[in-house]
């Protein structure tokens, strides 16, 4: 766990955890919830409360999800779904006066995070895992140049001189697309455009290879032809670095390129997950399917109204007693206005938490 | 909530004073003076034999009556400039603001000064002149808050439905800039007793035998070694309502600026 | 712009007509370098809208279309070309009659939040162009309206921030439509909504179209949105219209390596799909405008330019806008694209 094992994967390559990931991504995929897969993440039960007032708001409730090593996943959902509330929880990243997490078990890489110490967690993130956010300008130091910000997570994560530290941003600037190196290192955040302040904040995140990457909404504040760039950056840098990444986004169209599996999120609950082949062409619970019928496409010649979902999210205050989703679906039958569905297996790794399960192509 | 209390206490202290007061203020009785508090003169009497107690409590009256409209003056005339700077921008901006640069260039106490000596001691120039130097104060704020405000989508929402600017400036840009200012207000106006107390206490505010806070300190400075109650008392009154509307103008930020919101 | 409403009317004219728009910034300069040092945002654009038409434009930030937007609903003089509204030239109109021609091209903004006053009820919200233009029974207007966008009419009493983004996003709609207006200018009318919220607003906007025969200019980066509502649509880059015509030669004979590279940037919900579509991915980012750029403004990011081995021309001389009336292209390779 000390800087030399960083160090000689950078210069050796990426035999272990490579290896693992191909294994992982030639070989039959385990079932769901059958044997254990080879998981570099697995959250068992994890809920999050906020108080806020008196008010108890339910974020996160019951989730439970395993990332494989070297996998993609992506955790799609709306605003107030839980989806970024659940990462920064099993990260430890949420204000512990206001925010409660429970859960029975959260492993990474070994470590039962549930249990594991404050000091000893800090020592994971940003070396073991690390995270990639939404707005790359707040998550930089204004009063740093671009070089020393890369150079501070090198020397205090893995120890290295400041020389070496040089050496190694260089590397990583060129590797995410970066030219021009010792201009561009001098450079201060407000030098650079946003998908070059995104580059930026990749190449801080990988900079130890750490064996899981969260990047929540990279591309949102983006151009579509610079999101274009930072995916399939992000593609190409996990198959080189062999590493898993938590892709969290509002933005069903961009997962379809990039994610293995799709985890559908809906009002704090887990409604859908599978393989993201099976998920966006025939997703078996209702929200997944309004949600993929109503996006318009640009690949297809329609023209007209577009088939919506009524209603809105509800109130994460109010206390649902069924399915979260009954009240703006089409397909609900008495049962879902009284008891939550559980999540069903509904086919090899895939399943939906759904009393219906409509069996419709999108 | 101290504050508020200490505020509301002062206010009522003022508007109720002939109620209160348990003697006339101005009533002479050379057979009484330098009296040490008793039942009759809880805060004993003046040099005059005037009973102290009622004279402070007057004094809060003339204090009030001056902080209180003097900084209705400048947060009229303050919001008026720094809103029409702030909202037109370019000349008008920098003429206005470089005004404002100037007035703030002398120091308050000085400009106070100069305008009592032109226009005369009265209870109405003194509360003009105490508004005048809180002008750029105000400005300054209101300008920035329009800034702020202007470069929201509902100003360029009401232009595009015909909204003239003035319009525009009393319907939208003044209630959203409110919070701020009435902030700023609650905190102008211990500093407005105070320079009252100033200008008072050279000679240049309150005429006796009217009491005010200021004068009443500053008569009392001259006997402060034979009977210092007549300079403590009410310099100990004019410190708690300065305090208390301090207090009161930390608490309206807290309330009233969603980002110290918790 | 388009054939078919000039064949029924061939009279008429369009309800709007941009001509060669121009509008500039200054840059933040020292005061005595001021008017030196300036950028242009948008350069020259020219187009017009017809009756009952839905006309895009799109671009990426940086483009230009909001502050043609702005120019064209007259909140920013152009600093140069002309906005003809109903054959009449805004520049020439006097504040009052300026004030009457505004009932007819309203706007809707693109953050429901910031474009409704947080300290206003949506009944004076919805009511204040009403009251400008002194129009009466303020209050059963108000009603009917919120009614048209699909709300209650009991929320005219309450404020914007018991409201979620879709719901005050209608409010906006519903004060754009209080004048009747004939255009409607919609800047990203949906983008900062939430996915499943999103056809919801859309379906709205295409429903009041058919419904009132409005015409709409519809700015949006969102280029699935477009091809879903829109008649003809523009492609803007650093201030210029590369590519215009009606929706079907636009998306299915695309004629710029812009529009071209864009459509395959918008990422499509299905994996077969996506696995087998062409894709281009542009380098680098849209330059500052700031910068000056000789020849073609695209130059710097074409694909096209580079599979060609780096045509002099395109460096030399910048590519008119050409082309015939229901598609036209500025680039000299057009028929490299095609194929």
């Amino acid at each position: 766990m000390d800087y030399a094992m960083c160090w000689t994967l950078e210069v050796g390559g990426d035999y272990r955890h490579s290896q693992a990931s191909r294994r992982m991504l030639s070989g039959v995929t385990p079932a769901y919830q059958g044997t254990p897969r080879h998981s570099v993440l697995r959250v068992e039960n994890l809920s999050v409360d906020f108080i806020r007032g008196g008010l108890g708001l339910h974020a996160v409730r019951q989730l439970s999800y395993e990332i494989g090593v070297g996998e993609a996943v992506a955790l799609v959902g709306e605003s107030g779904s839980g989806k970024t509330v659940s990462a920064l929880a099993v990260l430890r990243l949420l204000p512990s006066r206001t925010a409660r997490v429970s859960a029975t078990s959260i492993d990474f890489d070994g470590n039962d995070l549930t249990r594991l110490a404050d000091s000893e967690l800090r020592k994971l993130r940003g070396y073991r895992v690390s995270m990639v956010f939404q707005d790359p300008l707040s998550s930089l130091n204004p009063l740093m140049t671009i070089g020393q910000q890369i150079s501070e997570v090198l020397t205090t994560h893995l120890g290295l001189s400041d020389s070496q530290a040089a050496v190694r941003t260089q590397q990583l600037l060129d590797m995410v697309g970066i030219a021009g190196h010792s201009r561009r290192m001098r450079s201060y955040p407000h030098e650079f455009s946003g998908g070059m302040r995104q580059r930026v904040m990749i190449a801080m995140a990988l900079a130890c290879r750490p064996a899981l990457l969260i990047a929540d909404e990279p591309t949102t504040a983006l151009d579509v032809t610079v999101q274009a760039q930072i995916m399939e950056l992000l593609a190409n840098l996990r198959k080189e670095f062999g590493m898993a990444v938590l892709l969290i986004t509002h933005d069903i169209g961009i997962v379809a390129g990039f994610a293995d599996r799709t985890l559908v999120m809906y009002s704090g609950r887990l409604v859908e997950s599978g393989p993201t082949e099976n998920v966006l062409a025939h997703p078996r619970h209702p929200y997944t399917l309004g949600l993929l019928r109503s996006i318009p496409r640009v690949d297809r010649n329609r023209r007209g109204e577009l088939p919506s979902i009524r209603g809105m999210p509800p109130n994460p205050y109010d206390a649902i007693p069924g399915c979260a989703f009954a009240p703006r679906c089409a397909w609900a039958i008495p049962q879902c206005h009284v008891s939550s569905p559980a999540l069903e297996a509904v086919g090899t790794d895939w399943a939906a938490a759904c009393w219906v399960k409509p069996n419709e192509a999108v | 909530m101290a504050g508020l209390l200490i505020a509301i206490a002062a206010i009522g202290i003022g508007l109720f004073a002939n109620i209160l007061a348990p003697h006339d203020y101005a009533a002479v009785d050379v057979t009484q003076r330098f009296l040490p508090p008793s039942l009759g003169h809880p805060f004993g009497t003046d040099e005059f034999g005037r009973d102290l107690l009622s004279r402070v409590i007057f004094g809060a009256r003339t204090s009030l009556i001056v902080a209180l409209s003097s900084t209705l003056v400048g947060a009229t005339l303050g919001v008026v400039l720094g809103v029409t700077a702030g909202y037109f921008g370019r000349a008008s901006d920098e003429a206005i603001m470089r005004l404002m640069d100037i007035m703030l260039a002398f120091p308050s106490i000085v400009l106070g000064i100069a305008l009592a000596t032109v226009l005369g001691p009265s209870i109405s120039n003194l509360a003009l002149i105490i508004g005048f130097i809180q002008i750029p104060a105000f400005a300054r704020v209101a300008r920035s808050s329009t800034l702020v405000v202007k470069a929201q989508e509902y100003v360029v929402a009401a232009r595009t439905l015909g909204q003239s600017n003035a319009g525009i400036m009393i319907r939208h840009v003044v209630p959203n800039i409110l919070g701020p200012l009435v902030v700023l207000a609650s905190l102008t106006v211990p500093g407005a007793i105070v320079t009252e107390a100033a200008l008072s206490f050279l000679g240049l505010g309150v005429q006796p035998p009217t009491p005010s806070w200021g004068n009443l300190v500053f008569d009392g400075t001259r006997f402060i070694y034979s009977y210092p109650l007549l300079v403590a008392l009410p310099g100990i009154v004019l410190s708690i309502a300065v305090l208390g509307f301090n207090l009161l103008g930390d608490g309206l930020r807290d309330v009233l600026d969603p980002r110290s919101r918790r | 712009m388009l054939p078919v409403s000039e064949e029924k009317a061939p009279v008429r004219a369009p309800l709007l007509e941009v001509r060669n728009l121009t509008v500039r910034f200054p840059l933040r300069a020292p005061v005595f370098a001021r008017g030196r040092h300036q950028i242009t945002a948008v350069d020259g654009v020219s187009f017009s809208i017809h009756r009952g038409e839905v006309f895009a434009l799109v671009g990426e930030s940086g483009s230009g279309k909001t502050s043609l937007a702005r120019a064209i609903v007259w909140v920013r003089r152009p600093d140069g070309g002309s906005v003809l509204f109903n054959g009449v030239d805004l520049a020439t109109l006097n504040g009052k009659q300026l004030r009457m021609s505004r009932r007819g091209f309203q706007m809707v903004f693109q953050d429901p939040y910031s474009s409704l006053d947080p300290h206003q009820t949506i009944g004076r919200i919805l009511s204040e162009p009403l009251r400008v233009h002194r129009v009466s029974n303020v209050r059963s207007r108000v009603y009917e309206l919120l009614t048209l966008v699909g709300l209650e009419p009991a929320f005219a009493a309450r404020f914007p921030h018991e409201f979620s983004g879709g719901q005050l996003q209608r409010v906006g709609i519903a004060r754009a439509l209080a004048l009747k207006p004939a255009l409607l200018v919609c800047d990203e009318p949906v983008s900062a909504l939430d996915v499943s919220i999103r056809a919801q607003v859309i379906n709205l906007l295409i429903r009041l179209q058919r419904e009132l025969g409005l015409s709409y200019l519809l700015i949006a980066h969102d280029l699935g949105i477009v091809r879903q509502i829109a008649d003809v649509t523009a492609v803007m880059y650093l201030g210029k219209i590369v590519e215009i015509g009606t929706n079907d030669n636009v998306f299915n004979h695309s004629g710029h390596p812009y529009t071209v590279a864009l459509m395959s940037a918008v990422p499509v919900p299905n994996v077969t799909v996506e696995r087998n579509r062409k894709r281009i991915i542009l380098v680098g980012e849209i330059p500052s405008p700031g910068v000056t750029i000789t020849g073609c403004r695209f130059h710097t990011r074409c694909w096209l330019r580079t599979r060609l081995g780096d045509p002099e021309i395109c460096t030399s001389v910048e590519p008119p806008l050409e082309g015939r009336v229901d598609h036209s292209i500025a680039c000299h390779f057009t028929g490299e694209v095609m194929r």
